[in-house]
């Protein structure tokens, strides 16, 4: 099932909508319609080898309701969508962070996620987790870290974030012979996971 | 600047510079802390949001470079530079200073061999803090302000871990993280480093009286584990005889 879900610090109006998908056979469609500017297809779609955590999603979602809402701010992207895809950067360039960030034609997995004002007359939940549920083609999984850790393309995510620092004391250390404690897998995630999200909080700022 | 939303917290601390309160971010479940610098009113309008805007950023900054540099300290998760507000992970666990006060008002209540094995443990955090501020160092990161209030001691998380309150739980379960970062810099200077160990060598022995080995173990671990402390420590005995301020101006 999809998940839905409003944001502490948001107008609780506010609702992501979101769901994981694996073996996805429409990229190429999604894409083309993304393309298109078909409003039918307005959603974002991420291209979940770049994801670390579930955190991650959500807090570009969190940044693109932000920045719509805030006047001082706004949108930089045609929609709050696109904002979300835009919000995973961590720069100012939005066609490399819809190629990088969004889904490709021949993308197998994506993550959807739809935004909604829900006290809008026209919101249902159900029709709109129907249809989140049905327009992408393939096996919907759980959406949470465990599922999303599977996808993960480290090598991506290190480039992409420009994290060639990640731990780079520990590595000094190691450099100048000394022996250092090996991390367990989870705090080497978690780790992985703190870089990527300050990196996408400092994207304003760089 | 109006506030978007009314920030739904409770204030935990209130400093000269910014009120903390302690939030949750995205889930109800994940605890953040806001760190909100709020508007001077006695401070010319522009100049107010100006400075406002640069240390809250300096901050960000500052604190992203050490935790993915692998120096503990809070992972940065959102940051609206206009208001002057970051949020970011809330750490659990008790500040160093507390938990030498707890222990320092325990240790009379306690036989001389319970001591002797808290002792210990103390000594394992103190060499814990002199390779952590070692660490920050070597990635020449300034914090600015080392006193104990902002060195945390936070739970390794592992199952069947307890948040540490107490004198009695295990610091050897226990990391060190290094938190505000308000008046920290990237600077690779002996001069800045040496202050930066002054500083909290004043706190030190100005909060705990009984600290003074305490601290010579942080500073021997120090000696021990950060790659350019030769220099620095060099630099640290010259700074304990004129004070922090090197040009005697104003």
């Amino acid at each position: 099932m999809p998940t839905t879900l409003s944001v502490p610090h948001l107008p609780s109006n506010y609702r992501l909508h979101i769901a994981l998908f694996t073996s996805v056979t429409n990229a190429a469609h999604l894409h083309s319609q993304l393309l298109a500017k078909n409003a039918e297809y307005e959603y974002a779609f991420i291209e979940p080898s770049i994801l670390v955590s579930h955190l991650q999603p959500i807090s570009a979602g969190f940044r693109a309701i932000h920045d719509l809402l805030d006047p001082d701010v706004g949108l930089r992207t045609p929609n709050v969508h696109s904002e979300t895809v835009f919000s995973l950067s961590p720069t100012h360039n939005i066609t490399d962070s819809y190629r990088r960030f969004g889904i490709s034609p021949s993308s197998t997995s994506v993550l959807a996620i739809k935004i909604l004002d829900t006290s809008l007359a026209s919101y249902s939940e159900s029709s709109t987790l129907e249809r989140l549920a049905s327009i992408v083609e393939g096996t919907e999984v759980n959406f949470d870290t465990k599922e999303i850790r599977k996808l993960t393309d480290l090598s991506k995510v290190k480039k992409y974030y420009k994290l060639k620092d990640l731990g780079y004391v520990d590595q000094l250390y190691k450099k100048k012979g000394r022996t250092i404690e090996e991390k367990s897998e989870e705090q080497a995630w978690r780790d992985l996971e703190g870089a990527v999200l300050g990196a996408m909080a400092l994207r304003s700022l760089v | 600047m109006p506030p978007l939303r009314l920030i739904d917290g409770t204030l935990v601390k209130q400093g000269a510079e910014a009120h903390v309160y302690k939030s949750t971010f995205l889930y109800p479940n994940v605890p953040c802390l806001i760190k909100v610098r709020p508007t001077k009113p006695y401070r010319h309008a522009t100049l107010d949001m100006r400075l406002t805007k640069h240390r809250c950023i300096s901050e960000a900054r500052l604190l992203n470079r050490c935790r993915s540099m692998g120096v503990l300290c809070p992972t940065v998760y959102f940051v609206d530079e206009k208001r002057g507000e970051i949020i970011m992970e809330w750490i659990e666990g008790p500040s160093v200073r507390d938990f030498l006060h707890n222990y320092i008002d325990d240790a009379s209540d306690h036989g001389k061999d319970e001591n002797k094995a808290i002792d210990v443990q103390l000594d394992a955090l103190m060499e814990n803090i002199g390779q952590t501020i070692g660490k920050l160092h070597d990635i020449d990161t300034i914090h600015g302000d080392l006193t104990t209030s902002n060195l945390m001691l936070k739970p390794r998380e592992s199952p069947g871990t307890q948040v540490l309150d107490t004198a009695d739980t295990s610091l050897a379960n226990s990391d060190v993280v290094l938190i505000d970062f308000g008046l920290g810099q990237v600077s690779s200077s002996d001069e800045d480093k040496a202050v930066d160990l002054y500083v909290l060598e004043r706190a030190f022995l100005s909060t705990h009286p009984r600290a003074t080995r305490l601290f010579d173990i942080i500073i021997d671990s120090y000696k021990r584990n950060c790659l350019g402390s030769s220099v620095v420590l060099r630099r640290l005995q010259e700074v304990r005889l004129r004070g922090r301020k090197k040009s005697m101006v104003g």
